[in-house]
């Protein structure tokens, strides 16, 4: 068999027992995300709640994984949102080796299910399955757990694992491996609920692929003549002697005289790297620099990355200064919003310098950043940081409201008086403990707004300060604020925050608004694409373009491909006009399984995908009036710059009414009900999906 | 098995030797390059370093055999019908104080013109041509930290300088500063954006899209 393997894993944890078994019948929803949202409705009934025994969690990974394509080895994992309203369907997209372990296995996804009696991992060595004891390994940080595990299993093991926070069923709790990459949505709290500490994996087989000179060949164009730097972005942050555009903003940091300086034998210049010198692509994302400012060159061994990735994305940091001043053993070096966020806002109010004056705020974020890593914390896009923003600001009003005297006494204020940044590890120490009021701060802003009700009332949900998307709990994540409702649509189809990198790869690629305009019009018709802070009136195109975005990164997630690089909407080459190629993805697919993929069968594919996805979040949410009950976005959308209006140059505001327009448009272009945003049973049955048509059909929940 | 032997076969040393006397080809008469092809090659050699090269720098440091004469007249040609065929990827940009010349396959105009605008040492154009660039094609307003970084280099000190004394020469009665909510401040140009959006746009590049990386 090419690309798939053929067989999926199921470990049952309550009975200890494991069993291999045809993947085959879920190939239709390609793979990765398609397969365990498959496997999740036909085997996860409606109703049930993530940490019952009930509940499951689905690893799965794309025919691509393992066939070497660029970006090709992120995990995708499957189950019912911790934190969201509705718990409904949520998905977790990992880097690192994951994927391409379990690929290498022999395993196109692994089913857990179950509840031990006792802390287990799992460990995996192609078809060798074990359920082993770790009773010592419970309590352990992450970092420490792989280190345990891999001194057992074997180096080169990939390790999956909660911290305390996933064993203490923190909501916001995530999964870690190889303390590098990091999957959220609650997944820690689900793993921690079944005694599951981790799961290990190594895997020595082949991925077969029916076509490699094929796949070689688009490698090197891909490589060569397509792909910019991480998300895709196709010009450098600075101007290079041959670059015509340079943009700020962009993920192309490298450039003369910026260094990796703390690489071992001394500085490495990331120096110029044109499109097409592709020994120089790892040079080309300075992320250090990026993520902390130019404080963190100095501090920077290396970037790295997953496998088969050549954008390199994530910043290998050795700060032995922080290690020595405050215990912490700095080995940050997870990837995106993480990078010093709980030093923003006023959590910590003002920094003692630690290693040189004025280095007290990003030694603060790096510090809090490694803790919350080890303690296995997510911070949901910046969610956690902003809800514990909202309750110690102006003197912890709220704090004080919610919190006993006795625990609001034990935290070490006088640290943060002192502006000492091991406050910050005390505090995410303490909210990962599951003791006492302040741990469910951590429960997701919808839970949190539902327990302290009475003192939040609908502002908290609803305020820019928590920058949700909607009140349903999910962290707005290239909403509106990225290409106007274009960015809110790929928002609203999730549980979850979008992470929907598709829109905001072609917004952020440094190109002028001209030239995006020109090529994405061509594609979308006319009006498809708005300045920056410059928006328009809804309208079809915008509907259309917002669809793709959804579409690839159903495709991306599912196939195995990085939604945080593709697709190649654009180019960096001049002489290609800055175009990219959107047919990649099915050409890889055809290279790669030998059968006949085009770019619309693959759409197709990925629609029966989000089509099944709609429906469960239907049954969960128990109505079809999604447009009312969950589509429905925060306030502070509409509200924001109030001396301004909507449309106006300078602002992303939205307006309400034109809002409505654009959910009709979208529900259009999905085949929804226009009134209602739920999935009509002919779109269902048109997907495949009758048999979901016909179950929602007996539970009253297909429009009228 | 079959496969390895015939590999070892393809391998074999008395397939593969070949005299080196009969491979090597016959000693070639050394070739003098043109003028031209010296300017070509100078001229390639700092545009590898990520430099143009200006017209009186050039001068002084002149190829062996090529007069300054002869440079002037070859190199001011190039971009036009008469140039000479070994300059035919050679191009200049006019600045203010000199030529400045590059090879084009490896460097762009926009490239050539940023660092012409650096050598002229004029810092009040080159923020204003920065700008008024910025602010019409992306759009966008012009950093003070892009300012600071590669290729300019500028100081903070040398930036707020040129932004006082901009406001007060007509020239530049176009060019404005705006600043975000962190402090960050930017150039705008009200030839092509308003001072209410280059107010919006600063926010965006030193705040929010850091708020939403």
């Amino acid at each position: 068999m090419n690309g798939w393997t053929g067989k999926m894993l199921r470990v049952n944890l309550t009975t200890g027992s494991t069993s291999v078994e045809s993947s085959e019948k879920y190939f239709d929803y390609i793979g990765g995300k398609g397969m365990a949202n498959r496997i999740l409705y036909d085997e996860v009934p409606a109703g049930t709640k993530p940490l019952d025994e009930a509940s499951k969690v689905i690893f799965a990974a794309g025919p691509n994984c393992g066939g070497s394509a660029p970006c090709s080895s992120r995990t995708t994992m499957s189950f019912l949102s911790t934190f969201t309203k509705y718990n409904a369907i949520c998905d977790a997209h990992m880097g690192g080796d994951t994927a391409i372990m379990m690929k290498y296995a022999g395993y196109d996804a692994i089913i857990i299910e179950g509840k031990s009696a006792k802390p287990v991992y799992i460990a995996i060595k192609d078809d060798n399955v074990e359920i082993k004891d770790a009773a010592s390994l419970w309590g352990k940080m992450t970092m420490d757990t792989v280190a345990e595990i891999c001194k057992v299993e074997g180096a080169g093991t990939n390790v999956v694992t909660i911290g305390p926070a996933g064993e203490n069923l923190i909501p916001l709790a995530n999964v870690l491996n190889n303390g590098g990459h990091s999957g959220g949505g609650g997944i820690g709290a689900i793993f921690g609920s079944k005694n599951l500490k981790a799961l290990a994996i190594y895997g020595t087989k082949a991925v077969y692929v029916a076509d490699s000179a094929k796949i070689l060949e688009l490698n090197k164009y891909v490589l060569e003549d397509l792909m910019g730097s991480n998300n895709n972005h196709v010009v450098p942050t600075v101007a290079q002697s041959w670059s015509e555009y340079e943009n700020a903003s962009t993920r192309w940091t490298g450039h003369p005289g910026l260094t990796w300086g703390a690489a071992e034998g001394g500085p490495i210049d990331t120096g110029e790297s044109p499109p097409g010198e592709i020994t120089k692509f790892g040079y080309r994302c300075q992320k250090a620099v990026f993520d902390w400012g130019d404080i963190a060159e100095k501090y920077t061994v290396k970037m790295t990355g997953c496998a088969t990735c050549p954008v390199r994305c994530y910043a290998s940091l050795r700060v032995p200064e922080l290690e020595a001043k405050t215990g912490v053993k700095a080995a940050h070096a997870n990837t995106c919003l993480a990078n010093g966020v709980y030093a923003r806002n006023n959590l910590l109010p003002t920094f003692q310098d630690v290693a040189e004056p004025g280095d007290g705020k990003f030694m603060a974020g790096y510090l809090a950043t490694t803790v919350a890593d080890d303690l296995g914390l997510w911070d949901n896009y910046g969610e956690l940081n902003a809800t514990l923003n909202y309750f110690v600001k102006d003197d912890c009003a709220l704090l004080k409201q919610i919190l006993p005297p006795a625990e609001f006494d034990s935290i070490p204020w006088d640290k943060r008086e002192a502006g000492d940044i091991t406050f910050l590890k005390d505090l995410l120490e303490a909210v990962a403990s599951g003791k006492g009021e302040l741990s469910h701060l951590a429960d997701g802003a919808y839970f949190v707004s539902e327990r302290y009700k009475s003192l939040l009332g609908d502002e908290f949900l609803h305020s820019s300060a928590m920058g949700l998307w909607g009140p349903l709990g999910g962290k707005r994540h290239h909403g509106n604020e990225c290409a106007a409702q274009v960015g809110l649509l790929t928002n609203i189809i999730y549980n979850r925050d979008g992470m929907c990198h598709t829109i905001v790869n072609i917004t952020g690629s440094g190109l002028p608004y001209d030239l995006q305009k020109s090529i994405i019009e061509e594609i979308f018709g006319a009006g498809a694409l708005d300045k920056p802070k410059a928006y328009t009136p809804m309208n079809e195109s915008k509907a259309k373009f917002a669809k793709f975005g959804v579409i690839r990164q159903v495709i991306h997630d599912s196939m195995t491909l990085c939604n945080w690089v593709w697709p190649m909407t654009f180019s960096p080459r001049k002489d290609r006009g800055y175009k990219g190629d959107l047919s990649v993805e099915a050409q890889y697919m055809a290279a790669i399984t030998g059968q006949a993929w085009t770019e619309e069968s693959l759409n197709e594919a990925a629609e029966r995908v989000i089509q099944l996805q709609r429906a469960m979040t239907v049954e969960a949410v128990g109505s079809t009036d999604m447009r009312n009950l969950h589509d429905v976005v925060s306030n502070f959308i509409f509200d924001i710059d109030p001396d301004k209006k909507a449309f106006e140059e300078g602002t992303v505001k939205l307006d309400r009414d034109d809002w409505q327009t654009a959910l009709t448009m979208f529900y259009k272009e999905f085949g929804w009900d226009e009134t209602t945003g739920a999935p009509t049973r002919a779109t269902l049955e048109k997907f495949g999906l009758k048999d979901v048509a016909d179950a929602l059909d007996a539970k009253g929940l297909l429009p009228a | 098995m079959e496969k390895e032997q015939e590999l070892l076969e393809r391998q074999s040393p008395e397939e593969e030797a070949t005299p080196i006397e009969e491979a090597a080809p016959p000693e070639a008469a050394p070739v003098e390059e043109t003028p031209a092809q010296k300017l070509a090659a100078c001229i390639l050699a700092t545009t590898r370093e990520a430099h143009v090269t200006p017209l009186k720098k050039l001068k002084l440091h002149l190829p062996e055999g090529v007069t300054p004469e002869e440079a002037e007249e070859l190199l001011t040609k190039a971009g036009t019908p008469e140039a000479d065929p070994a300059l035919e990827k050679i191009a200049f940009i006019r600045g203010k104080k000199d030529l400045y010349f590059y090879e084009t396959t490896l460097m762009t105009a926009h490239f050539a013109e940023l660092d012409s605008l650096i050598m002229d040492k004029d810092i009040l154009r080159t923020i204003a041509t920065v700008t008024r660039s910025d602010c019409k094609l992306y759009p966008r307003p012009t950093q003070f930290s892009k300012l600071m970084g590669y290729p300019f280099y500028f100081s903070e000190d040398e930036i707020e300088g040129a932004a006082a004394r901009m406001e007060k020469l007509e020239e530049y009665a176009d060019i404005g500063v705006v600043t975000a909510s962190n402090g960050g401040k930017g150039f705008y140009s009200t030839q092509f954006i308003s001072r209410g959006y280059a107010q919006g746009l600063i926010e965006s590049v030193e705040v929010e899209e850091r708020e939403n990386p």
